[in-house]
């Protein structure tokens, strides 16, 4: 039978080496016995066919091999749970401090737009060398773990009391928060780029910037306006990472509100945002732009007050609404329980 | 095409039902090793009995039930042929017994359960 000589070396190429010739030998000895019968029955030798279908039950080659292994997984199914969870939690901080170096970079390079192009195209990189050092520590784990005695796994000392307050944000979509921090940090990365390379805002007119000068309050705004931003992207970032933060995210995003509608109404009692410099009067460029720009400007922080009171006012209601609501009731029921 | 409902559910039936033999598959083997027998008629024996199991799954198992010590084998000339004989071990015979004992706790749960259904 020469197919079976030709099936066993098949499945021998697949079978643990200390035991081979062991279990080829058994292997043979119980296919022969089953060849056997199957004669007896027919009373007459095997055709090719038929013996072909003899080898094709017993299984394919590789699979008949590979049952033979005494362990068939990276990480088991006891550590599973916690290697997953490690993932959902270890990537996106990694992604977020990756982000937050690299974007700090851009106070002390002058190419800003290469550092915003490169801080984006690393996140892939983050992404993988993260999950690959996470599955490499527990399949470590999985191996040592079964051989060390009295050795527990530190994830299985949890305490009940321990578990996070129940989240004011009940609608706290993880898809939607990666979504909005992706957005928000090339948000961020653009408005940061902005005292590099002005045109990143107001496009081919910043050749005209020269003839204009800006009141000092500009920059305090523009500052403490990134930092609101920063602090506002930082908190819905770490609320990724960390669960338990998730309670505070409304309340820090009351709070950027907040610091922006004081912001803009302390940005309002500028009297001129915008004159004429030097060069733009020996230029003869029009007295009129400046004072067009004042009103608009004017107009457009008068709106941005109202607009971020209303979403103030707008939290603040759904946030008290949520609180009266009966679910958010008996959870807090629970809590003190 | 999509699969279709019935479909869907035949194979969710055929997961359980794989499920459920699985877990009863080192019980049998066992209890049919009370008694010496190689590979191919151990097979037969379960066959017989309305428990077919595929070789590629059986001979691993046996394997793996000797590596933990509930069996032990030996290789001893039957019919003109090598063959390797399995039989439990002293450790396998308590192992049975204890999961017999639990076998029939369940089986009795299952039935009184059963019977309110």
């Amino acid at each position: 039978m020469q197919l079976l000589d030709r099936y066993l070396q098949a499945v021998g190429n697949n079978l643990p080496q200390k035991k081979r010739d062991d279990i080829l030998r058994e292997l043979r000895a119980n296919i022969l016995e089953g060849v056997e019968d199957r004669e007896a029955e027919l009373g007459r030798p095997l055709t090719l066919e038929e013996e072909e279908a003899v080898l094709k039950q017993h299984g394919n080659p590789v699979v008949v091999g590979m049952r033979y292994w005494p362990k068939q997984y990276l990480i088991g199914p006891s550590l599973f749970p916690y290697y997953v969870y490690a993932l959902k939690t270890v990537i996106p901080l990694a992604v977020v401090i990756s982000c937050v170096v690299n974007l700090l970079a851009l106070t002390s390079k002058s190419v800003a737009l290469e550092v915003v192009l490169g801080v984006l195209f690393r996140v892939p990189w983050v992404i993988f060398m993260s999950a690959a050092w996470i599955t490499i520590v527990f399949s470590l784990l999985d191996f040592v773990h079964p051989h060390v005695p009295n050795c527990t796994i530190p994830f299985e000392g949890w305490q009940p009391r321990k578990l996070p307050p129940v989240s004011m944000d009940r609608n706290f979509s993880f898809t939607k928060t990666v979504f909005e921090v992706v957005v928000s940090a090339i948000g961020l990365a653009w408005l940061l780029s902005i005292p590099f390379v002005p045109w990143l805002m107001l496009g081919p007119a910043a050749s005209q910037m020269k003839y204009f000068r800006l009141a000092p309050e500009w920059l305090t705004f523009y500052w403490v306006f990134a930092a609101i931003l920063s602090v506002q992207w930082l908190s819905d970032a770490v609320t990724l990472a960390a669960p338990a933060w998730r309670r505070y995210r409304p309340f820090v995003g009351m709070l950027g509100r907040a610091a922006t509608a004081a912001l803009a109404s302390w940005m309002l009692k500028v009297p001129t945002f915008i004159w004429l410099s030097d060069l733009g009067r020996e230029a003869g460029k029009d007295a009129n732009i400046p004072l067009s720009l004042n009103m608009a400007l004017h107009m457009a922080f008068k709106v941005m007050v109202i607009i971020t009171i209303v979403q103030l006012a707008w939290e603040i209601v759904k946030m008290i609404t949520r609180r009266s609501s009966p679910g958010v009731q008996s959870s807090s029921t629970q809590n003190a329980l | 095409m999509t699969p279709s409902k019935s479909d869907n559910s035949n194979d969710v039936f055929e997961n359980l039902k794989l499920e459920l033999r699985r877990g009863c598959l080192v019980l049998a083997v066992l209890s049919q090793l009370t008694v010496e027998r190689y590979g191919y008629t151990l097979r037969q024996a379960l066959a017989e009995d309305n428990l077919a199991i595929d070789e590629s799954t059986l001979y691993p198992l046996l394997r793996r039930l000797e590596t933990q010590g509930l069996l032990l084998s030996e290789w001893r000339e039957e019919d003109k042929r090598n063959k390797r004989f399995y039989k439990l071990s002293p450790d396998g015979k308590k192992v049975l017994a204890q999961l017999l004992a639990e076998w029939q706790e369940l089986n009795k749960s299952l039935n009184r359960m059963l019977r309110e259904v």
